[in-house]
């Protein structure tokens, strides 16, 4: 037994309406299409065609940082869509408007059209297909020494701004820009001015810098200032990202999986709780939000201490590495945090992935 | 005070005591990881690589009560209603206004009765109409 969706798109195929509508124009397939394939499992195919279009017009202006591995090819789009698809079709999201449900499902229940269904998925700013490629250069940045440099200087200009700044919201979704607090006008410069001025600044500190490009112009975002420091500063030294990093294999061996999750049940509670704030980067005050008795001085110092010894017991002596270079403790932790992403997705919710 | 012990974390290893070290590479990658979602996000949500905006007071959202299958257009001292069927048709009914008024849509013409239901050969609603009164004169209804 079909749905109405199965029997409308069989009388026609996808693209034509049954034959009592046959004197109007052909509508949009795409709603029928996903509601065939949540009701009866049908049309994954037709679907699947559907979305690797769109995903490839939406793909297109995005550089080679946004796919896997950095590799922007026909095979990484191809992937893309295969994984774009996947999510619409089994993956609950809890944002609106999904709220709890698989986006197909949700798609079918809200009785969406097909302009909307695109929407959702592809073409919005925060579609299912732009999180993807968000979470694939995410992780890339921490891969890459140029793009890492540029993450690292994004912390410490929003540290900058948040001490001596304004936020000026920008409105629902989009990321605030930062003024200068106090009164005064300040005259706008051009882009590349400004960029002038600040290279021949004695000072290049970051602090000094994002003060001296907000006295030149109305307030920007944190990423434009970030994207205006990285013109100013020197980069640092160039060096190949590798194709796969010897951590992220770490990270998939059973033997170091069960010595993190080994290490994570013995730290008490208030150990966990200082963990968490660590690998999310929170903030002191979601510390303490998260555990007041990590208010005290003591208490931090002993959950350090009794931390950083269960993790050298447990993990580092398991790992069994030859030294070298690459195994320092920063990079380390890094596939270890992934591991107590995948293993305690609840605790560590708000850890990108 | 707990702040500055808890902050100093993120400064990294400062090859002392391998054991805190520990903790103190563990809060510099979480810190990281941190920074890079979130310039990834703001990079998403400014739009950097969206080459086609949709227009957002066209969609149709799951808490949007605004009925998407209808809409009023009003110009000239006509008032027009055009109607989504379920079949995905465009109907229109001339709802005031003088009668022998004509819609143009494109290069159709679809002479209007007022109370009387006509077919339109749209995809989807229009910002707005033009139409021709019985004087020739073109009004735009939005």
């Amino acid at each position: 037994m079909c749905s109405g969706a199965s029997r409308a798109l069989l009388w026609g195929g996808a693209g034509t309406l049954p034959e009592t509508h046959a004197h109007m124009k052909p509508t949009d397939t795409l709603p029928a299409l996903v509601q065939a394939f949540v009701e009866d499992g049908a049309y994954a195919a037709e679907l699947l065609t559907e979305f690797m279009r769109h995903v490839a017009t939406v793909a297109r202006p995005y550089p080679a940082a946004y796919f896997a591995l950095s590799d922007k090819s026909d095979a990484s789009v191809d992937d893309l869509g295969h994984r774009s698809f996947t999510v619409c079709a089994r993956i609950e999201k809890g944002r609106f408007p999904f709220e709890g449900r698989a986006p197909f499902q949700t798609f079918v229940s809200e009785s969406m059209d097909g302009r909307t269904i695109r929407y959702h998925s592809f073409y919005a700013k925060l579609s299912i297909t732009r999180e993807i490629l968000r979470d694939d250069y995410a992780r890339n940045i921490r891969r890459d020494p140029v793009l890492r440099w540029r993450a690292e200087l994004y912390g410490n200009v929003g540290t900058v701004l948040k001490a001596h700044c304004t936020a000026v919201p920008q409105g629902r979704g989009v990321p605030p820009k930062w003024a200068l607090s106090g009164p005064g006008l300040r005259v706008m410069q051009p882009l590349s001015v400004m960029e002038s001025r600040l290279r021949s600044m004695d000072d290049h500190s970051v602090e000094s810098l994002v003060l001296g490009a907000l006295k030149m112009t109305g307030s920007m975002s944190q990423s434009q200032l970030t994207n205006l420091l990285a013109a100013v500063l020197p980069p640092p030294p160039s060096e190949e990202a590798p194709a796969t990093s010897p951590n992220e294999a770490i990270a998939e061996r059973m033997d170091i999986r069960a010595a993190v999750a080994q290490a994570w049940q013995e730290l008490e509670p208030l150990d966990q709780h200082l963990v968490i704030a660590l690998a999310r980067g929170d903030a002191y005050e979601d510390l303490i939000a998260r555990d007041p008795r990590l208010q005290h001085k003591v208490a931090v110092s002993r959950a350090v201490s009794r931390v950083g010894k269960l993790f050298m017991q447990r993990v580092v002596e398991h790992l069994d590495l030859p030294a070298s270079p690459d195994m320092t403790p920063r990079a380390l932790m890094e596939p270890i945090i992934g591991v107590l992403i995948d293993l305690h997705p609840q605790e560590f919710e708000g850890a990108s992935s | 005070m707990s702040r500055s012990t808890y902050e100093s974390l993120f400064d990294g290893p400062q090859g002392g005591d391998p054991a805190e070290d520990m903790v103190r590479a563990l809060a510099l990658a979480g810190r990281l990881r941190r920074s890079a979602y979130e310039l990834a996000t703001d990079e998403m949500m400014e739009g950097t690589w969206v080459e086609e905006v949709a227009d957002e007071s066209e969609m149709r959202l799951a808490a949007d009560d605004r009925s998407l299958t209808e809409r009023t257009y009003a110009g000239g001292g006509y008032t027009i209603v055009v109607q989504r069927t379920l079949e995905g048709v465009h109907v229109a009914q001339q709802l005031s206004g003088p009668s022998g008024a004509t819609l143009r849509l494109a290069d159709k013409w679809i002479p209007l009765e007022p109370g009387v239901s006509v077919e339109l050969p749209l995809d989807g609603m229009p910002d707005l109409l033009v139409l021709m009164d019985l004087k020739g004169r073109e009004i735009s209804l939005r």
